[in-house]
């Protein structure tokens, strides 16, 4: 088989050629030999503001710049800025490179990854896929920087530094601003109506230019305190983050007879998230800036709740709004 | 009917195609890469690049029909493309010394000289030789501002005695504003080819450039002598119709390279 590239006589069956390495099979592969092609307003763009030129020029003076010459020669040789942006995207940069079916194929598992990834955000599972998603990124991206570099330990080099960039520049500010408003909360240990595992998620910024109001679900997180147990020689330390409904705000009166809540005389609309723990007798008036909030989740009811249901406003995280896992009680929380 | 041409009856009794007859069969890849060929003689280099597209689709491993794609996109100004096909190309056959001396061209006209030199470097050390190698050459020399592209671009001529090589290094010069030289190139290649309207349109266009209103008035009305529907010259001379005297070309004009 007699190679187009070099016109080497090749052994027949092989598939690259043994001088050059070009494809002997470039007939029956399935590539577009169509170029990719520039927009009339990119040309117009290009024209004014020469982009690619800048780029090239700064590139050209830091080089100049660097205290030592090997650094210059260790970078990556760069492709134009125009396909550095598109590996933003896994795979875009691939099918503007003609290579439709590998971008097709980068695209689809980083999206499948992602998404079952923030289906289970807050288990193990969900931090596996999500490290999946970020490393199809990254071999997305390694795919257009290393192409041509065969050295094994440079090319873990770049992986290294792809990988870290990847994380510093986009994942980590990403995930900072998700953060703000979709927190995952994973439950360690069962507490009605919750079981062991299950995961919520909480908007840490709800609260930033509102006030909680009675009815909301709300993750707080109480100072360690020894509260005393009624009928019980002891105390029972309260420490840690809880997940409850407000059920009164300051000033509020909040009684409790045989069971049945009431506030201010009414009959409270709203009953905590483990109705069964009431107390059977209360009588509390809220203080300024503090919400009552019973801890009927996993806190035993016989406890002074004039001093276990008084919630300060700063000890508020967020509202909890979202019951992702299991996937069977995903859905939001009422 | 036309309906029915397609049809087998006996593969032994077809009858040959006849000569002028538009048959696709005759169409293969070296039509096309004629074709593409002819265009780029012609100045069209977006029929160019279509036409080596169309080869391509007939015949992908045929390396000049790549490059050629790589320098009609370079000559349609899209350097980026250029270079990612230039890559591509490159992947399919590693080392094609005029994949990469066009690769060079477009990082060249980029502004990434480094790699562009990197890049020629490569290609002109890879077995043979052709005059596209040094026509790059010379360009990145021109970029550089070293003073030695004039010699690349003699060795091109040396190495191929077409017309296109002194054209194509008039345009290069014409890049990069050097109109008076590009003009000195331009006439090599009219002394080879005189009957060709391209040339006579660039002559004009450099002429133009030097502010030689007259001569470059000439030039492109041989260029539509050749040609009548060449709508560039036809505009070029549009223009020069309105040309008027200015302190600002004069000076172009004495000081102009």
């Amino acid at each position: 088989m007699e190679c187009s590239n070099c016109q080497f006589q090749n052994m027949p069956g092989v598939q690259n050629c043994g001088r050059c390495g070009a494809s002997l099979q470039l007939a029956s592969l399935a590539i577009d030999v169509h170029p990719p092609r520039a927009s009339s307003a990119a040309k117009r763009w290009r024209r004014w503001f020469p982009t690619v030129v800048y780029w090239y020029r700064i590139r050209a003076a830091a080089g100049r710049a660097l205290p030592f010459k090997r650094w210059s020669d260790l970078a990556p040789d760069l492709p134009a800025p125009g396909l550095l942006l598109r590996t933003v995207i896994p795979g875009w940069a691939q099918r503007h490179m003609g290579r439709a079916r590998r971008g097709r194929w980068m695209f689809w598992c980083y999206v499948a990854a992602l998404l079952s990834g923030l289906l289970f955000a807050g288990t193990a599972l969900g931090l596996i896929l999500l490290g999946l998603a970020v490393s199809v990124h990254a071999a997305s991206i390694l795919d257009i920087l290393a192409a041509g570099v065969v050295t094994f330990k440079r090319r873990l080099a770049y992986s290294g530094v792809a990988l870290f960039l990847l994380v510093l520049v986009l994942y980590y500010p990403v995930s900072q601003v998700v953060g703000c408003v979709a927190s995952p909360v994973q439950f360690n240990l069962a507490a009605p109506p919750f079981e062991a595992g299950d995961v919520v998620l909480v908007n840490p910024s709800a609260y930033r230019w509102s006030d909680p109001q009675p009815g909301d679900i709300v993750q707080y997180t109480r100072p360690e305190q020894n509260i005393p147990m009624i009928g019980v020689h002891g105390f029972y330390r309260l420490q840690g983050d809880r997940i409850d409904r407000i059920l009164a705000q300051a000033g509020d009166s909040v009684t409790c007879v045989a069971g049945e809540l009431r506030v201010n005389g009414e009959p409270s609309p709203w009953l905590p998230l483990n109705p069964v723990r009431l107390p059977d007798s209360l009588k509390i008036t809220v203080p300024g800036n503090s919400y009552f909030i019973l801890a009927s989740a996993d806190v035993p009811g016989v406890l002074m709740w004039r001093l276990a249901g008084i919630v300060p406003r700063r000890q508020i995280v967020g509202r909890v709004y979202w019951h992702t896992q299991p996937l069977w009680r995903f859905g939001a929380i009422r | 009917m036309a309906r029915f041409d397609k049809l087998e009856f006996n593969a032994g009794n077809r009858p040959e195609p006849e000569p002028g007859q538009s048959d696709a069969l005759l169409r293969d890849s070296a039509y096309w890469m004629k074709k593409a060929d002819e265009s780029r003689r012609a100045g069209h280099y977006e029929n160019g690049l279509k036409y080596y597209s169309r080869a391509l689709e007939l015949d992908r491993s045929l390396a000049a029909g790549w490059v050629g794609q790589v320098q009609m996109l370079v000559e349609l100004q899209e350097y980026p493309e250029a270079d990612l096909w230039g890559r591509k190309g490159l992947e399919l056959f590693p080392n094609q010394g005029e994949l990469l001396a066009a690769r060079a061209q477009a990082a060249c006209r980029m502004g990434n000289l480094k790699q562009a030199h990197a890049l020629c470097d490569g290609s002109l050390q890879q077995p043979g030789q052709s005059a596209y190698r040094w026509l790059v050459r010379g360009e990145i020399m021109i970029a550089g501002q070293q003073e030695m592209d004039r010699y690349c671009f003699d060795k091109a001529q040396e190495l191929d005695a077409d017309w296109l090589v002194p054209l194509e290094a008039a345009r290069i010069e014409l890049y990069y504003r050097r109109p008076s030289l590009a003009l000195g190139r331009i006439r090599r290649a009219l002394d080879a080819a005189p009957d060709v309207h391209y040339a006579w349109y660039v002559q004009g266009i450099c002429q133009a450039e030097l502010g030689l209103a007259r001569a470059a008035r000439e030039s492109f009305q041989h260029c539509l002598e050749l040609c009548p529907r060449h709508a560039d010259a036809d505009e070029q001379l549009r223009r020069l119709q309105k040309w008027n005297w200015s302190p600002l070309k004069w000076f172009r004009r004495i000081w102009g390279r």
